[in-house]
């Protein structure tokens, strides 16, 4: 367990200092000047170059970034000036964290009672309807999902505000179309550890000691199927931040994700490199408490590796 | 009661007439799959849609870039079979060498996958060891790496296009292959015909890729058919977010992002190009679902 432990730990500690490392290097190496302009004198780009800290050495340039990271400074924006990167991440990331909070709120238990119920029902209509729901889920693009929404519920016929954020009536939809995939995928989970934990023995034995089925399947059966999906929370959390960047832009929503894309619009290499690292070094670390949570809970700590899916 | 009853059974030689016939894994699969209506539609819709990307821009009068601004925004109609968009282009002409695009991405990208992930694998699960450990811890870290996260640095670093779309794909797409494939290696290497093999001198590259791969052969052609819907959704996602593909060319990401803006009122501009990617990605996942079940020798009957 302690070796567990320590090799995950060591994984996500290496993981990281290669996300950031490489992040830090790959935009160091694009060529051109980012304040390249006809316009510039040269005073002022030597200015500039001093106020961003461009004119040390790149070692230099690295040690303060890495400094900078773990005290989550990234510096300023080229593009808006006077503000930090810090400032941006302070202001979008509450939007998009609530609107991924509210998304996993609806996956889980949406997905594990689709799971569980077509577990149950194997073979049968129920079954198959809920595999084809979460079929569906998985192959119904985010964006075409919640242009869609958008456009019947909130365009034709007026339920529902069509964009922008404010009220929690304004959150409904994008939360819809960012749960979409992750239920199909919890769905997917559930049912076939629940398919595999509903053939063990003691499944049998409770069935023979003429306990209900209902019961059977909620003491016995639930408990130990949606285990796994405690594991699935790392990569869950990747689909969820993916899709948060399609349902910001679709409803204009001012979230975390809409300034990365605008700042990869800008070339505004400090927010680039910000962001990209917060999001990474969130991913990484949700993935590592994912796997930490599921060993510990798991009374057998499996440590085999499982696929997953896209996101 | 007779003592009959009670004397040993003897085998029964089956005539050849009742005997079932014997298969090979492939004609068992095949025949498996035909059994499953669900999938033989997705092939059915897959080969349609195939044939309508490759034949599609040929049929049609119009180049899937042709401006005609004075028949801009057209509804369905038997000229504009899609309807046009705000250029005046014909959008089934650009839906259908959208469908190349991504049915290009895809292919592409499942063969790169599988070929990386089958070699890795199947050296890590063959050499074992200390060389396992370590190929595996790679593939460990890797994976840590979001795609997503990739896909932006690449972008930044490499500016957008069909290149970097690739390269982003090829990263992180083959570790889930190469662990399929370990798996199943792992578990055919302690067969008795591979020690066999070894016993009577076979090379270590023979028994790789005469053994242990075809015998892994089933798990690998469904997750490679998995692949493919999670490389077009990529692409369309980048393209939709303006870091794929840019403007002019037709890809279902862009044509789903213009629409978007239109589709209060031209909603087929929206419509046509959601309901193809959507199409698409369903066969995909269903019949790789199917496949997967259909290749699985422990269902053989």
């Amino acid at each position: 367990m302690i070796w567990y432990l320590c090799k995950k730990a060591i994984i996500l500690l290496v993981s990281l200092f290669c996300v950031v490392t490489g992040t830090f290097f790959l935009m160091k190496a694009i060529p051109g000047d980012p304040f390249a302009d006809e316009r510039i004198t040269e005073e002022a780009l030597k200015a500039l170059h001093a106020y961003y800290g461009l004119d040390q050495p790149i070692w230099v340039q690295y040690l303060k970034y890495i400094k900078g990271y773990l005290s989550m400074d990234f510096g300023r924006s080229i593009v808006y000036a006077g503000r930090s990167v810090a400032q941006l991440i302070s202001d979008g990331f509450p939007v998009s964290a609530q609107l991924g909070l509210q998304a996993l709120c609806v996956a889980i238990p949406a997905g594990i009672f689709l799971g569980a119920w077509a577990a149950l029902k194997r073979t049968r209509w129920q079954d198959n309807t809920a595999m084809v729901i979460s079929t569906i889920g998985i192959s119904v693009p985010n964006f075409v999902l919640a242009t869609l929404l958008q456009y019947f519920i909130a365009l034709k016929l007026h339920l529902l505000p069509v964009a922008r954020w404010g009220t929690f009536a304004h959150s409904i939809l994008p939360t819809i179309a960012l749960a979409a995939l992750p239920t199909a995928f919890i769905a997917r989970l559930t049912r076939s550890n629940m398919v595999e934990v509903l053939q063990q023995d003691y499944i049998r034995t409770a069935a023979a000691k003429g306990i209900p089925l209902f019961r059977i399947a909620m003491r016995h059966g639930l408990r130990n199927a949606i285990l796994p999906v405690i594991s699935y929370l790392g990569p869950v959390t990747a689909q969820i931040l993916t899709g948060s960047f399609v349902v910001e832009r679709i409803f204009a929503i001012p979230g975390l994700g809409e300034w990365l894309i605008h700042s990869i619009y800008n070339r505004d290499y400090p927010v680039i490199i910000g962001i990209t690292v917060f999001y990474s070094t969130l991913l990484l670390v949700s993935i590592f408490f994912a796997d930490i949570a599921y060993s510990m809970l798991d009374p057998r700590i499996k440590t085999v590796h499982k696929r997953d899916d896209h996101g | 009661m007779i003592m009959d009853d009670f004397l040993p059974r003897t085998a029964i030689q089956a005539s050849p007439e009742t005997a079932p016939p014997s298969l090979s894994y492939l004609q068992d699969a095949w025949l498996r799959f035909r059994k499953n209506r669900i999938a033989l539609v997705c092939l059915g819709v897959l080969l349609f849609l195939g044939l309508m990307a490759i034949a599609g821009p040929w049929i049609r009068p119009y180049h899937y870039s042709a401006i005609q601004l004075e028949l801009k925004n057209q509804p369905p109609s038997w000229q504009f079979w899609f309807g046009s968009d705000d250029l005046g282009r014909d959008v089934f002409c650009r839906v259908c060498w959208g469908g190349r695009i991504s049915l290009a991405i895809g292919l592409a990208a499942a063969l790169i996958d599988g070929v990386i992930g089958v070699i890795w694998g199947a050296s890590a699960a063959y050499f074992g060891k200390y060389v396992d450990e370590a190929m595996m811890r790679l593939c460990d870290i890797l994976h840590t790496i979001p795609l997503l996260m990739t896909v932006i640095l690449l972008t930044v670093f490499m500016g957008t296009g069909l290149k970097t779309i690739f390269i982003a794909l090829a990263i992180n797409g083959w570790l889930n292959m190469a662990r399929i494939t370990r798996a199943q290696i792992l578990q055919i290497k302690q067969s008795d015909y591979v020690t066999a093999a070894r016993a009577v001198g076979a090379s270590p590259f023979r028994i790789v890729f005469r053994h242990l791969i075809p015998n892994a052969l089933g798990p690998i052609l469904a997750t490679a058919t998995l692949t493919i819907p999670a490389s077009i959704f990529t692409e369309a996602f980048l393209s939709f977010l303006g870091l794929g593909l840019q403007a002019p060319i037709a890809s279902w990401g862009v044509m789903i992002n213009d629409g978007i803006s239109a589709m209060e009122f031209y909603p087929w501009r929206l419509f046509f190009p959601s309901a193809m990617i959507t199409l698409t990605m369903l066969s995909f996942n269903l019949m790789g679902n199917a496949l997967r079940d259909a290749l699985d020798p422990r269902l053989r009957s």
